[in-house]
């Protein structure tokens, strides 16, 4: 078995400081730790999981570009989240047609279908029906979140996938707390609105 | 300045666990008292469990692929190997100064 490294065991923010020292090791345990999340956290822009890697090793070349410009003050994954979510918003410029995309219909019975808390309840054996069911309506949900503004689809995406907390996603929006408040709920009424109108289109 | 929609926005803040004990207790009780409210709630109680779930769903098997690291190594000894070109050798480069 591989012997741990000296780096495998310091803090995050001190891995920093090493690499602004010249400790390469330190960047290869970065992103060791923070690979998988790193691709989780572009996937949820993206849906794509190769654009996804592309993506997450840009932002993991810039944050070795840019390692002296690190103050430790900033934790180091709200930087790197920083990093990756503006490179996801970049993405989303160059292909901005696609929130001109028409929205297909939503699955017949839409959310009335589902009895989510029995869904979340049950983790070890989902329902392969419900399953499938979930995942129609998935491609619809990611094409209405396509279709929502940048800020609003990010707070929403931090908040609601990733679980970042309003002060965190604060810091890396760079907002206040309040608009972050206000930015979510408009975000979830977009969504729901969005969403409802697409079942009553069926 | 907040939109008429803007009004309940606590009750996302609510949802997400971000209101103190005494905002929570006041949120509780205009969802009791007014049905608009229980059921803008239950609306966006519904949204949350159905993204969540569809989000376990899609990333159940969503990680860095094997030769990530590897790639990127190779990403960034190409970027030792060729760094940004100064300025001035782009305007004289070592060719021409021979004559």
């Amino acid at each position: 078995m591989a012997k741990p490294s000296y780096f495998s065991n310091i803090p995050d923010e001190e891995l920093m400081l090493e690499l602004q020292q010249g400790r390469d090791e330190a960047f290869n345990e970065i992103v060791k730790r923070y690979k998988d999340y790193s691709v989780r956290f572009c996937y949820r822009f993206v849906r794509d999981f190769e654009l996804s890697e592309d993506i997450s090793q840009e932002g993991f070349i810039r944050l070795y570009k840019y390692r002296y410009k690190y103050q430790i003050k900033a934790k180091l994954v709200t930087l790197l989240s920083k990093i990756l979510m503006n490179l996801c918003l970049d993405e989303f410029r160059k292909r901005k047609s696609f929130s001109m995309l028409e929205l297909d219909a939503i699955p017949e019975g839409g959310m009335d279908n589902l009895n989510a808390h029995n869904l979340l309840g049950d983790e070890k054996s989902p329902d392969p029906e419900q399953e499938y069911y979930i995942k129609e309506l998935g491609t619809k949900i990611e094409q209405i979140l396509n279709t929502l503004s940048p800020r609003y689809r990010t707070v929403l995406i931090l908040r609601q996938f990733h679980g970042y907390s309003y002060k965190e996603i604060a810091a890396i929006m760079d907002a206040s707390l309040n608009e972050v408040k206000i930015w979510i709920h408009r975000a979830r009424n977009q969504l729901k609105r969005k969403f409802k109108n697409q079942i009553q289109a069926v | 300045m907040h939109k008429p929609a803007d009004e309940m926005y606590q009750l996302s803040a609510l949802l997400d666990n971000e209101l103190n004990e005494s905002e929570a207790a006041e949120v509780r009780k205009k969802i009791i008292q007014s049905e608009k409210w229980r059921n803008e709630y239950q609306d966006l109680k519904d949204l949350n469990d159905l993204l969540q779930h569809w989000d376990r769903l899609e990333l159940k098997d969503i990680r860095a692929s094997a030769t990530f690291e590897l790639r990127l190594l190779e990403r960034l000894r190409n970027l030792k190997k060729h760094p940004l070109i100064p300025f001035t050798i782009l305007i004289f480069p070592p060719t021409l100064c021979r004559f």
